[in-house]
């Protein structure tokens, strides 16, 4: 190739630099466009070579990487699971039931509760929540993955005291209080409920299916205080936690925002800039009565009574609350526990604070 | 309905230059007249709706089937600039039109609003109409943009900012502050 | 045809540059994202920098607009598999922003002016020093914006980091307006400086 014709139409940094450059100089001429030329073959032939080449590498670099990442989003959205049952230390995916998928949480190998995903629409768009269910098949937690609702109004449907409400149903047939102003983001949630009551799951029948014992709430919180009465609160090992952890924006691996609520987050990645965000993921502390305790309470966290999955009757603020500002102990979760350690109990505080930094934007990308 | 919320949504409350900073650069720099502003946007929203759509299209239902979606990006860009090209080709024919559109082709490839805005679907699992219309309201979106910033300029040209803010620094504050007006859209309600 | 641009003024292109880091400004709410969409730009320009440059050769002047193009997403591609393996969280916090790295013009102006006229040895180093400036910049927006912004440091998918007020002092900061206002700040000290540098050498005895 001529040199001329290599430096033909060329920006150089010498262009860049110089105080004189005039771009209106290398803009192309009328009719000299060189995207405009005669496609020519040899050209042509180049490019598809390196496309075809540029796939090659990427398609082996993806089957190379494919099981680690898949194992990386499993992890990521089991973790989330996990969040609701505070002491259960395995999260799997059952099945999926009409488009909901199922998962069920184990306590030292033992089947203790299930949780629903179920998406529903609200005011904006789908509101998004986890439903989790204890042994008796009754509801013990909510939590909002992700909405879009209008800010200080439909994002109440994350507060508590909204949330807690549906925790006992169906066997506490309660008249859902519909939070004023915000009707059909609350009747979201509600149907969420209600449809994940209305698929006729039934946790002796998934113990059944997948050939486990069972262990009923109130067992795991005999045992994880019996665990408990040997060591101290703050012995247990931060090491051995997996690398799975998500942060709290991350909740939304289940599924991305929607682009057309008025809430979605600007800045993508971790940017949510205000933490009442729309896509902020809430966790409800079933047991927790007042949000403030949380910010004070650090460590207690590992308390037997922490067993949102079991309890709905409010519990002594000190030992429900989730920390805000330490990673949590662990110790209820026993160190004798015979699963894997790789899907062992949540690492992360959840960030019940109104004012944590957990909005998201975008969910999985699924480009890859 | 849905549907028209996900346009108003890429034009206004999330638009692609003000929310998420895509194509601010050529938004900003392209265009210094109005009507000029005009034509580029509206070569960047064609641009976004045929080649955004093309590669939405191929996602779908080529390459997630596949499962090669990594493929996305590479195809995507080259899709993009493909599209480029081909309009470049069409307008040389038309000395009129070429006038107007030249100074823009070269920008539209390196266009972050609309590879923004395919992934966007993308992740979101957008279905095909609703990519569709996606792709509309980020060229739509970004029209405003430019717009915007071309009034924005026209007005920096007359006023006398402090000397260490001449210049660029003054011009990025204006941006700024055109992010955060725009932001007052997110209070939209239907 | 890609980079030929009509811009009126030098200042323009200037500008254009600046602005070009704002997809990637978007990001740095947090240290963590920095880092993440740091490294991966990093990365991407540096392998995109030494294909070019190895092919610099047999690349056909007419269609290298088409090839740049294909080898930063091919990179960037490269990049997202492999931070999807090894690091999901990070993978999952940039979400729109890692592909839309591969038609920056960060990496792109950096093919054309230097990559294809010189040796893979050189084009990497130059990779690395504009990748490393472009870090720099971000690390430290992400400082900023993480610690006046939100009150805090550190915060990342492994935990809450470290608090350090305990409400965010300028918590705008966090807005994605506020990133670029950081930026004009930035520019405005160095303009600043710049010209009382220029001051102090035309007139030494004044200043």
């Amino acid at each position: 190739m001529k040199e001329k014709d290599f430096r033909e139409n060329r920006l150089t940094e010498e262009d860049i630099n110089s105080p004189e450059f005039d771009p209106e100089e290398f803009a192309p001429a009328p009719g000299q466009n060189v995207a405009a030329g005669v496609p020519n073959m040899k050209n042509s032939l180049f490019l598809v070579i390196l496309c075809a080449a540029c796939a090659l590498i990427l398609a082996v670099t993806n089957v190379l990487t494919v099981f680690a990442a898949e194992k990386g989003i499993k992890d990521m959205r089991r973790k989330v699971v996990l969040d609701l049952f505070p002491d259960c230390d395995r999260a799997e995916l059952y099945d999926t039931v009409e488009g909901c998928p199922v998962y069920v949480v184990y306590y030292k190998g033992k089947l203790a509760g299930y949780a629903v995903y179920v998406t529903e629409d609200g005011y904006i768009g789908p509101v998004e929540m986890l439903v989790a269910m204890d042994s008796d098949n009754k509801v013990s937690q909510v939590k909002i993955i992700s909405h879009n609702e209008s800010e200080g109004l439909g994002n109440k449907i994350c507060k508590n005291k909204f949330l807690s409400q549906f925790v006992g149903m169906p066997d506490e047939e309660i008249d859902v209080d519909i939070i004023s102003g915000a009707t059909a983001s609350s009747r979201a949630v509600e149907n969420g409920v209600k449809r994940v009551l209305d698929l006729g799951l039934d946790f002796l029948a998934i113990a059944k299916d997948l050939d486990v014992e069972t262990i009923s709430a109130a067992e795991i919180e005999d045992d994880v205080q019996k665990d408990n009465k040997p060591g101290s609160d703050t012995t247990s090992d931060d090491t051995t936690r997996p690398d799975v952890t998500t942060r709290p924006g991350d909740d939304t691996v289940f599924g991305g925002d929607n682009v057309g609520g008025s809430n979605s987050n600007a800045g993508g990645g971790d940017a949510s800039a205000n933490g009442v965000d729309g896509t902020t993921v809430y966790e409800t502390e079933t047991e927790k009565p007042d949000e403030t305790t949380a910010e004070e309470t650090t460590d207690e966290i590992t308390d037997a009574p922490d067993t949102p999955a079991v309890t709905a009757e409010p519990q002594p603020p000190v030992t429900a609350a989730p920390p805000s500002t330490t990673a949590p102990e662990e110790s209820s979760k026993p160190d004798d526990s015979t699963v894997p350690p790789d899907t062992s109990a949540p690492e992360e505080p959840d960030s019940s604070t109104p004012d944590s930094d957990s909005g998201e934007s975008g969910g999985w990308p699924g480009w890859g | 309905m849905e549907y028209i919320l996900i346009l108003i949504a890429a034009i206004l409350t999330d638009n692609f230059v003000f929310t998420k900073f895509l194509g601010i650069e050529q938004a900003f720099v392209s265009s210094e007249k109005p009507l000029n502003a005009v034509w580029g946007g509206g070569l960047v929203t064609g641009v976004s709706v045929v080649a955004g759509g093309i590669t939405c299209l191929l996602y779908s239902f080529v390459l997630e089937p596949l499962k090669i979606s990594f493929m996305t990006l590479p195809l995507g860009v080259l899709i993009v600039a493909a599209t480029v090209s081909a309009l470049e080709a069409v307008s040389a024919k038309n000395n009129a039109l070429e006038e107007v559109l030249r100074c823009h082709f070269p920008m539209i490839t390196t266009n972050g609003v609309i590879m923004g805005a395919v992934f966007l679907a993308i992740e979101n699992n957008l279905n095909i109409g609703a990519s569709f219309l996606l792709l509309l309201g980020a060229g739509i979106g970004y029209t405003l943009a430019v717009l915007v910033f071309v009034s924005v300029r026209e007005r920096l040209q007359q006023s006398n900012p402090p000397a260490a803010f001449a210049g660029i620094p003054i011009m990025i504050v204006a941006a700024a502050l055109a992010v955060m007006a725009f932001s007052g859209f997110a209070g939209l309600r239907f | 045809m890609l980079l030929k641009t009509k811009l009126k003024s030098s200042d323009s292109l200037a500008l254009f540059q600046t602005l070009a880091l704002c997809p990637a400004l978007a990001v740095t709410t947090t240290i963590f994202c920095s880092l993440a969409i740091s490294a991966a730009l990093l990365i991407s320009i540096v392998l995109s920098a030494v294909l070019v440059s190895a092919l610099r050769k047999i690349i056909p002047t007419k269609l290298r607009a088409f090839v740049y193009l294909l080898l930063s997403s091919f990179s960037v591609t490269m990049v997202y598999l492999i931070m999807r393996a090894v690091f999901p969280s990070a993978a999952t916090a940039l979400g729109i922003y890692l592909p839309v790295l591969a038609i920056s013009c960060v990496i792109i102006l950096r093919l054309e002016i230097f990559s294809a006229l010189n040796t893979p040895g050189l084009a990497a180093l130059d990779g690395l020093i504009t990748g490393a400036k472009f870090s720099a910049v971000m690390l430290a927006c992400g400082f900023i914006r993480e610690l006046l912004g939100r009150g805090r440091l550190f915060t990342s998918p492994l935990g809450e980091g470290l608090k350090i007020f305990p409400a965010a002092p300028v918590s705008f900061l966090a807005q994605p307006a506020g990133a670029l206002l950081l930026i004009a700040a930035a520019a405005a000290a160095i303009q600043y400086m710049q010209m009382r540098n220029k001051a102090k050498a035309e007139n030494p005895e004044t200043v």
